[in-house]
Order: C-alpha cells, then structure tokens, then sequence
C-alpha cells in the first residue's frame, strides 16, 4: 500500500534528481551531487528554509533604466502601464529560476490555486504585489493566505469582487472561492446542489464578500503583516444581513452581518472558519498538491492512504504548509519505496511544463541571462517580451502567470489528459527545438533573437559540471544521468555518444581535441560544434520532457 | 431557389408546411423528396464545431421580444433598445418571435437565406453553472446525473475513432487526413480526447500550416529503445506516439494547405474568421477532415458587457459580430468555391446567463443557452421558443426545451450519417428519439453509407479512340509500399511506370502493373490532377476490353527509398558565421563535390574548417561569416546525382 512512513538514509544521485526536479526550477548537476550526499531530513530541512532575497527588489523599466513600483519613478518618457505587466512577468520569471528552496515552486503552485491573469486585470503594481503575497506565503499558512487574496488588488479586480455590491451582488469570486480555491466541488447530487456547497451557499458567499473593494496605492491601504498594498473593507457597499448556508457546512451555519466596516474582517473570518472547519478543504487542496508535485493519478489507495492522512495533518495544524510538504517529501511514497503499483509509479513519471522545461535548460547549463540594470534592454524587450511571451510560451500554450481561466494551466485542472496536455502535436516543436533555441540565440518560428547563449564549452569546462571533460563517455555520462529521469539503455546511449556527439569517429579523437583546445584555447569550433549538437539533441528528446 | 425564398411562396401558395418534430421544413420539389443523397455526397460533407467559450449572454443574443418589458426590468442598463434590435423572423407566432442582437445582421442576412436554424432552450437538466464541468460536460456528452458527470472521452473522440478507426493514425488512400482538426485554443480539447494511443484530432493551434511538416521533420531524432515498464515509460510512449502521429499528418497538413486556396472572398481579420478561412482552405487543397473544432473566447462577461454609454456597442457586441461576420464570410467563401453543399456549423457554449443583469453592466453564470446551425441544406427557422423571463430558478430563465445532444445527435445523424452503430459508440444512442431533424429532408443521409470510399480503386473507361482511362487513386507514399487491385482486361507488357518529374507528392514512385497482359505500349499518359494529386489518372491503350466485369489485375507501388531522405542537410540553418553541410554519399559514388553557390548559381569559395567522415555521414563545417546576409545553397554533385539544400545567411 501507499505510505507516508518517512525515508531514511542518504538520497543519492538519482531520488535527489528527483527531489529537486519536483521541488525547483532552479536545477542544476552541482545542487543534485550537493543533495545526494544528505539524509532526506537534511535536504527536506535545506529545502525548507525561508525564501532566500530576491535577485532583484522589482522590476526595471529598460526605458528609465530605473524601477517603478516601489521606488518613485523617474521623469520623462516612461513605458505604458501594459507595458510594464510584460517587464513584470519576465521579472518574476527569472526570480523563480533563482530560488534554491521550496518557496518559488510553491509560490507558483499557489498560483495554480489562486489564478489570476496580468493580461486580463490589474496594473503592474497589483501583479507585483500578488506574485510577493503568494511567495510570503510559501509555506506559510494556507487559510492566511485565503484571508488575504481575497483582499489581494488583483484578485478583486480580476474576479470582479470588487463590483460586488450590497446593492447588486458579483457572485464571480464567491463561486471560485468555493469551487476552486478551497472547499472544491463534489459529485452533483441535486440541482445545484455540488454536495460541499450549493448554488445557494454560492450567494450568500457573495453576501459576505460585499464590500470588499480594492485600492489604489496612492490611498496607502497597505497590510501590516505583509508590507504589500492591498484592497479593504468599504461597509456602505457591504450586505448587512446575516447569511445562512446549507446543510453542507454543520447543519447550516449562519454568519452575522457585519456591523461596522471593522467588523467586516470579522464576519470574513467567520466565513473563512466556516470553510476550513470542513476536512474537505484540506483534502481538496492535498489533493491539488498531490497532483502538482507527486503524480496525477488518485486512486482509492491514494486518496485513503496519502491524501486522508496529510488533509488531517493540514487541518490539525491550522492549515500550515510547511508540516504537510515535509511529510509528503520525506515519504517513502514519494520515492517510490513503498508498496505502491507493481511498478514505478512516480520517478519520471510526468511531463515538464513549459516553464520547467525552460528554466531547467538554463539553470543547468548555466545560461546567463542579461543583467536586468545595466542590460535591462536586452533583459526586457529582447529575452522577456520578444523571446518569453512572445515566442516559446506563446508556442508552448502557456502563458506565464496568465492562465486562460481562473481554474489555472489545464495541466493542473483538466481531467483525463493533465500534464499530457503540455506535449500535443502544436507544441513539439518549441519544446524540441529549446537547446538549439539557446544555442544559436535564435527563436524557432517566430524568429528573432533569444536575447543570451549558451556556452557549452564553458560548461564543461567546470570541472562540477564534467569531471573529466577530454573523456567523451564521461561528456555524455554526466549529461544524461542528470537530464534524464532514469537511466537509458546502452543502445540509446551509444546513439547520443557515437552517432551524435563523436559522429563515428574513435572516443580518443574527442580527447585529442579536447587536449589541443586545452592547451591553445584560441578556436574552440572542433569542441563546440560537437558538444553543442549533443546538447542539442538531449534536449530535444522525450526523457527531457519528463521529469 | 434559396429555402427561405421557398418557405416564403410556397406559404403564399397556402401549402401546409410538412412537420418533422414540430419543425416546418418547407415543401420541396415532388423529385427531390425523401429522396437520399449520394454516399459520395455524405462522405465528403464536414462539420464545424464553434465552441463559445466563457458562457454566452443567450437573452442578449436572441432578445424574447414578446417579453420585452419584463426583459427590460431585468436588465435596465444593458438591454438592447427595440430600435435597435433586428427582428429575426416576423412570420414566427408572438411567442416565438425573437430579435437579434444589432451586431448580427449578417446572421439575419443567412437566415433570410434559408441557412439558419435556431435553437431555443439548449442545455441539459440540473445545469452546472462552473464553466470547467459545464464545458467537460459537453464535450463529453455528459450532463449532471452521477453515471454521466466525469466521462472521460469526448463525444467527437468517440464517434470519430468508432467510425474512422481503421484510418486514425494510419492514414490511407481513402483517408490521408486527420478525421479531426483542432484550432484556436492550444488546450487539447477534451471532445476529441479518447483512451485509446492514438487521439482522434491533431491540434494546429498557433501553428502556420504551410511550415508544420518541415519544422516538425526537422525534430525528429532517433526514438529511444527498451521503454521500461513503469509510468515513466507510459509516459515516453504518450509522448513518442504524439509524435508519430504529428508526424504522419504534418506532411499531408502542409501539403493540403499549401496547394489549397480561399477564393476572393474577404474575410475580417479575427479570431474566429482566421481560423474558419484556414478550414476553407484545407478543404482547397482536398482535406476530407470531418469535424473541424474552432474556438472563440471572452463570453464570461461579469463586467461590462455592454459599452457603458450605448448598450448595442461593446465586448459582447465584439463577440457577436466577430460570430456574425465570421460566418458569413466562410459560407461566402464556401460557396464561391462551389463547397457550401459539404459543410454545416454548429455553435455552442457551455451555459447561458443570469436574466437579470448585474450591478456591472454584466451577467452571471445561468443555465441554458440558444445555439445556432449555419449551412446551405440546414432546415431554417426557429426550433422551440423563447425562454421564459417571468419564471426564474435561481437568476436563471426557465424554458429549458432541447438538449443539446439532440442537436449534436441530429447532426451526426442526419449530416455525418451516423449509423446506429456508431451513435452507440458515441454515447449518443438515447437521444435519436429526441434528434432534432437540422437537415433538409432530401439532404438526410442514409445511415448505411460506408463513412469511407472502397479501399480499391475505382476504374472508369472512357471510349475514345482506342485509350482506356483508369482512375486510380494512389496510397500515400510515406510507408514502403503497398498493393492495389484494379479490376482491368485484356492489357498486355505492362512495364514499371516511373512517374513524371513535377508529381511532387509522388516523386520517386514506381507503379508497376501485372501480370503482364498490356498491349505495347501500356502508357499513354499519366495525367496528373493537380487540384488532387491522389486522385490521379493513368491512360492506357489497348484494345476495347469486351466486357467491364473481367477480373482484377495488381496494381503494386513502390517507393524509392533513396529518394526519400534529405540528401543534404545544413545546421544551423539560417546561420551566422558557421554552417555544417552534411551528407550521405552511396557506397559506390564518385567525384563528389560540395561547394556553396549564391543565388545567381556562382560559387563562392569560402574556408572549409573542419570536416567529420564515417561510413555513413560526411560533414563540412563552413565558415561563412564573410558571407553578406542572403540565401544560398549547399550544392552537392557526383557522376550520379546532384542535391543542392538552401541555406540562409542571417
């Protein structure tokens, strides 16, 4: 059977490829060999720690050279508002490549819970403090959170709560609010009865959240736990009445009205309580945790044996994060060492989303994207905006932070297909081509540049990266047992070693290339056209889409 | 004569309209009558599926106009003023009466024509009121009772992999193209999604069909070997059978679209409008696509559906017309191209809105919906009645009449030519009681047409002189070969028939036909169809065959297996300074000379750098960077052939 009995013993090179290819965008060979040497407590504790500094505070306008959001913009001509939402996205992209710990892939899977779009609401700034709200949040406390997306700029405005009047109510977010980002939605056992929640639960949902509005930065409502602006309580707005739910939650709770623009906070947490006292909140988002970092596949073993067991740790930890990753990640599930399935059922077993295939591409070859102050050109309009939005997310059906619909990527949402999803017959082509993509500093399809290079010849010059660069087995070795999930067999071996990267000829004519280049080091071109066709084509393989 | 100009006389005549389901159909000509089409006919028909997503306002697209006051109450601020609506229909009863929104009038147009119908009260029971289930819920032919909430195939996966199995991934003469194309939305629908390996429909979302098949050549590599048995290797075998089957259709896709063409029409340049021109021309260059599934968003106007100062203007004014137009300019191009009698449309979206408006200009999630079938032999009117705006279940209107498989079922039916069979696979079986009858009586398909032609190729003699003209249609040559049967008589020495330079599509493809019973000389001509060059002729001559029944003769093809690799690759291409040529001399070749010429065909001598040699590759790596930017060609030649590759000097 499943079981969350925790690991012990060393990781080792392939369960922490694992661990890190699950747990960060940031993947490289040097954090896999770090990780291999630790107990699964050491690196669950490393990877646990709090979020590292940004790389950078907020975003630069490449036209001012300066920043905009928190720092008073300087004079003069100045990027439009839309504008500035591309900067943001390219901006948070890379910060969620940097981050070494947990915080930016949970970051991210929070805002596969709580979607919202920048290409459909909201200004730069709302984008900005959004995405900071969900990385404060990490691994913080879930039902926190809840409290403050509803009062989150961006949400309001993107799920119209912010029209959401006494006088005429906006059920838009109070429907999502219960059918995605908390209690979710059962089998429909009457009409418009989803057995959690009812059509009516759904109104009276609306009820509570009237009033709440959002705010421009310029009134300064800015949280005191988070230091983020945020939206707030406007009690004329607000449906004083006292709200009655369903049999669904406790025999029919009833929320009293608000009687004060204070008091609004109040009966929100009073709603918030209502949904977190039902167990079926934690398991719908262990559930959704479950399925973005484990395996999309919820069985009846699963559900009573993983999801059950960490919905009750969430719940009795007043919906902390923190102690149910920690038990998910240090499960011999996890690891595929219990007595799940006949066969392996995790490792590899899921297919990278764009935004992984991208971000493991250039961590792990060490791709340099262009300094966002002293190149921000370059970093903004060339590689963000042009090669980003423009061409591979554009061409992978992925839009960084701007899923189509509030229910996020389908990858995460859609039944039966999830992350199969990612790899159809329109997007093979971006996601086989992104080794070549960085490597001639061209887009496929789109064309243009990339905007950054990279350097294979540089990477294997370090020796963490190739042990022993002159040694062709080794070159190939040490790629492919870190870019692929499990080992290939020989045969597939020998194809990316004698027919791609030595083209045929003896392994002691790369070793005397390897020595000449050594020793000259003017052309690299007998090096580098070899090395840059093998990464070429182990990127543009299907072990690459999986993780 | 256009159906509604006939619905018209023939009501002037005081002819009793025929009933189907409470349909008036019309009168039609007494010859026409019942009588079936063609199974030719049916197997060359479409259908085009526009998915609405987001939720479509239905009130504000079809206004109940008997109801207007009570509509206006509803919605103050965002109903369309009675000067501005268009009446649809005034022959309709009060009750039925509907106006449609002023951005449709060249729906209204269609509808004049006699190429619309509507349908009231769509839905299904207990609508679920989330755009995530509704929308799986259609897609899959589901609806909100337990056995039928989470099915997991789509029901145009179903049907179309029932009925085209044998051709689903395995493309043939008789079908070379994907039985279902998927545009817009890169989400791989879940209406095509099926359990089996191989997907009903192939997604060109975002992609230029004309480059599909050269970018998707250019990718393939070596397929890994001894795929473990565990989900990993599940997963390499999703993705490894995704590619193959992008691969077996991308040539046909580029092919298809690049020979076709739209006609003068001209059509907006728009979401929608692209996507359907993009359909018109595939269905050019001889695409036998079945069901074409296109794709418009931004319905789920919560907030400012209407403009705030004109409630005829704004977002879902923009969407309507974007519909409105966009049909319009389809079914004109269709029928200038002489396609109109093969294709029908239907639209739907996964619920309708909230009757009353709400504080933002904008509407809720309701419950039903109306949806609309375009196409010449579509039966016009209005099917049911206005939703009832006086009797309201939760801020939704009642009035819930037709569900929406019955259109579907009708469609599949009636159009596709469904068998029962095959609506047994889909799921769909229990609807054809309630079937809505869309399709004009004497364009009703007989459900025992084979959905496909005979494998064999149809043989047609033509008198003239002493030349027998054999219509053969020749399988895709992109697997090693194959045999045909001909039925053919009294021929003799027939030879190995290479065929002409400028086929294209077939270069490099031997025919050989025996036994050996042609007169000499076999081959008259090979006539090439070029709108189809599958569809291809062979003249022959002989002697007049003495009866037409005689028995078959082979027919075998073969392809030349050397002529179907790239002789001459060059990476990268376009390229900055660098540029590997590569190539693959044949064992016994000679005087093998590579050189790169400009376009004017001198050659330009720049540096050899590196070369690689085995058995198998030889590889010049070129230093071009002196190079000024333009297109070139690496030119290889030996005493047996001569290859060039262009490349691009950026």
């Amino acid at each position: 059977m499943a079981s969350l009995s925790p690991k012990t013993g060393l990781l080792g090179t392939h369960l922490a490829a694992h661990l890190l290819r699950r747990t960060c965008f940031n993947y490289t060979k040097k954090r896999v060999d770090e990780f291999a040497g630790k107990t699964v407590d050491e690196a669950i504790t490393q990877l646990m720690a709090a979020p590292p500094s940004l790389e950078y505070d907020e975003p630069i306008d490449p036209k001012t050279g300066q920043p905009w959001i928190n720092t008073p913009e300087p004079a003069g001509v100045v990027s439009s508002g839309f504008e500035k939402k591309y900067f943001h996205m390219g901006y948070w992209f890379n910060e969620l490549i940097q981050d070494t710990t947990i915080n930016m892939k949970m970051a991210f899977f929070l805002h596969t819970n709580f979607s919202t779009s920048w290409l459909v609401a909201g200004s730069s700034e709302n984008d900005y403090d959004h995405h900071q709200l969900l990385r404060q949040f990490a691994r913080g406390n879930f039902k926190t959170l809840t409290k403050k997306i509803t009062l989150d700029n961006l949400m309001l405005l993107y799920l119209n709560n912010n029209q959401n009047r006494v006088a005429a109510p906006n059920e838009n977010y109070a429907r999502e609010l219960l059918e995605l980002f908390t209690i979710g939605k059962g089998p429909q056992i009457g009409p418009g009865n989803y057995t959690n929640y009812t059509e009516d639960d759904v109104r009276a949902a609306a009820k509570v959240l009237t009033g709440f509005i959002n705010a421009t930065r310029t009134s300064q409502y800015q949280d005191p736990d988070t230091g983020l602006y945020a939206g707030r309580a406007y009690y004329p707005y607000h449906d004083t009445t006292d709200k009655t739910f369903s049999a669904a939650f406790n025999n029919g709770t009833t929320i009293a009205g608000a009687t004060s623009q204070a008091d609004m906070y109040r009966e929100l947490d009073d709603f918030l309580d209502m949904i977190f006292d039902q167990i079926e909140t934690a398991r719908h988002i262990c559930r959704k945790l479950y399925r973005h970092f484990v395996h999309t596949d919820i069985n009846a073993e699963i559900e009573s044996d993983i999801i059950e067991p960490l919905a009750d740790v969430f719940k009795n930890n007043g919906y902390e994060l923190a102690p149910v990753l920690e038990m998910l990640f240090k499960s011999t599930h996890f690891y595929n060492e219990d007595n799940y399935g006949m066969s392996n059922k995790i490792i590899g077993g899921m297919i990278k989303s764009p935004l992984e295939i991208l971000a493991h591409t250039i961590k792990f070859f060490n791709v340099q994207l262009p300094h966002q102050q002293t190149n921000a050109p370059t970093f903004y309009n060339v590689f963000s905006n042009g090669f980003l939005r423009g061409a591979f997310f554009n061409l992978t059906g992925f839009m960084l932070n701007a899923p189509d619909t509030v229910a996020s990527y389908p990858a995460y949402h859609q039944s039966p297909q999830w992350d199969n999803s990612w790899f159809i017959s329109s997007t093979i082509i971006p996601r086989y081509k992104v080794g070549q993509m960085f490597i001639t500093n061209r887009r496929v399809l789109t064309g243009g540049a990339v905007g950054t290079q990279m350097d294979s010849v540089a990477y294997i010059e370090d020796p963490l990266n190739v042990s022993d660069p002159g040694d062709a087995i080794t070159v190939v070795d040490e790629m492919i047992k870190y870019l692929f999930p499990e080992s290939p067999a020989q045969e597939r071996f020998d194809y990316f070693l004698g027919d791609i990267f030595l083209e045929g000829l003896n392994e002691l004519n790369w070793m005397f290339e390897w020595q000449y280049y050594s020793s000259n080091q003017n052309d690299d071109s007998d090096v580098r056209i070899p090395l840059d066709a093998l990464i070429t084509a182990l990127l543009g393989t299907p072990e690459f889409q999986l993780m | 004569m256009k159906r509604r100009d006939f619905l018209n006389t023939s009501a002037k005549l005081a002819a009793a309209p025929l009933m189907l389901n409470a349909i008036p159909v019309g009168v039609f000509q007494p010859a026409d009558l019942l009588q079936a089409v063609g199974c030719d006919t049916v197997r060359d028909r479409v259908l085009v599926i526009i998915q609405m997503r987001g939720g479509n306002d239905g009130i504000n697209t079809v206004i109940p106009i008997e109801q207007y006051d009570t509509y206006s109450n509803l919605r103050p601020d965002i109903r369309i003023k009675e000067t501005d609506y268009i009446l649809l229909d005034s022959g309709l009863d009060l009750p039925d009466q509907v106006a449609l929104h002023p951005s449709m009038t060249a729906i209204k147009n269609l509808y004049d024509s006699g190429y619309v119908n509507l349908i009231q009260g769509t839905g299904y029971e207990n609508h679920n009121r989330s755009h995530f289930k509704s929308t799986d819920l259609y897609l899959t032919g589901g609806d909100s009772t337990p056995d039928l909430f989470n099915l997991e195939e789509g029901w145009m996966g179903r049907y179309l992999s029932y009925t085209f199995e044998q051709v689903i991934a395995h493309p043939q003469s008789i079908m070379q193209d994907p039985v279902g194309l998927q545009f817009g939305n890169k989400k791989p629908s879940l209406g095509f999604h099926t359990l089996e390996q191989h997907a009903a429909a192939i997604s060109l979302s975002g992609q230029d069909p004309a480059g599909f098949f050269t970018l998707i050549s250019e990718v393939g590599q070596q397929a890994p070997v001894n795929i473990p048995n565990s989900d990993y290797g599940d997963k390499l075998d999703y993705i490894l059978g995704v590619e193959s089957d992008t691969n077996t259709y991308a040539r046909r896709i580029s092919d298809v679209f690049n020979a076709g063409k739209n006609s003068s029409t001209t059509y907006p340049n728009t979401y929608l409008a692209n996507q359907l021109k993009t359909v018109a021309r595939l269905m050019n260059g001889g695409s036998k696509t079945k069901v074409y599934l296109v794709d418009m968003t931004g319905f789920d106007n919560h907030v400012n559906q209407v403009d705030a100062t004109n409630s005829s203007i704004g977002n879902h004014a923009n969407l309507l017309n974007q519909l409105s137009e966009g049909v319009k300019a389809f079914m004109d191009d269709l029928e200038a191209m002489g396609y109109d009698d093969r294709v029908a449309m239907v639209t739907f979206s996964e619920f309708g809105r909230t009757a009353d408006q709400n504080a933002n200009n904008g509407t809720d999630h309701g419950t039903i919906s109306p949806m609309f079938v375009f196409g010449k032999h579509i039966n016009a009117g209005v099917t049911g009645t206005n939703v009832d705006l006086s009797n309201i279940i939760s801020r939704a209107p009642t009035g819930f009449q037709n569900d929406y498989r019955s259109v579907f079922t009708g469609l599949l039916r009636d159009w596709l030519g469904a068998s029962d069979s095959a609506m047994m696979a889909t799921g769909f079986l229990p609807w054809m009681p309630a079937a809505l009858s869309l399709v004009t009586i004497d364009q009703v398909a007989d459900p025992t047409c084979s959905p496909l032609p005979d494998e064999h190729p149809s043989i047609v003699y033509s008198d003239a002189d002493d030349t027998h003209t054999f219509s053969v249609t020749i399988p895709l040559p992109d697997t090693s070969g194959g045999v045909s049967n001909i039925p053919v008589t009294e021929l003799t020495d027939c030879e190995y028939v290479v065929l002409a330079d400028g086929f294209n599509a077939l270069e490099g493809v031997n025919l050989r036909i025996f036994p050996s019973v042609c007169v000499a000389p076999p081959i008259a001509a090979l006539l090439v169809d070029s709108d189809d060059p599958y569809e291809s002729t062979i003249a022959m001559k002989g002697t007049p065959p003495e009866s037409h029944d005689d028995p078959k003769l082979e027919f075998e093809w073969t392809m030349n297996q050397a002529e179907n690799f790239s002789d001459v690759e060059a990476f990268p291409n376009p390229f900055h300074s660098r540029v590997t040529v590569s190539f693959k001399p044949e064992p016994d070749e000679k005087d093998i000379n590579v050189e790169i010429v400009d376009n004017n065909g001198r050659t330009i001598r720049i540096p050899i750098i590196h070369s690689f040699y085995n058995s198998d590759y030889f590889s010049l790596v070129f230093d071009g960077s002196g190079l000024t930017p333009g297109i070139y060609y690496a030119a290889f030649s030996s005493e047996k052939r001569q290859k060039t590759m262009k490349i691009i000097k950026q």
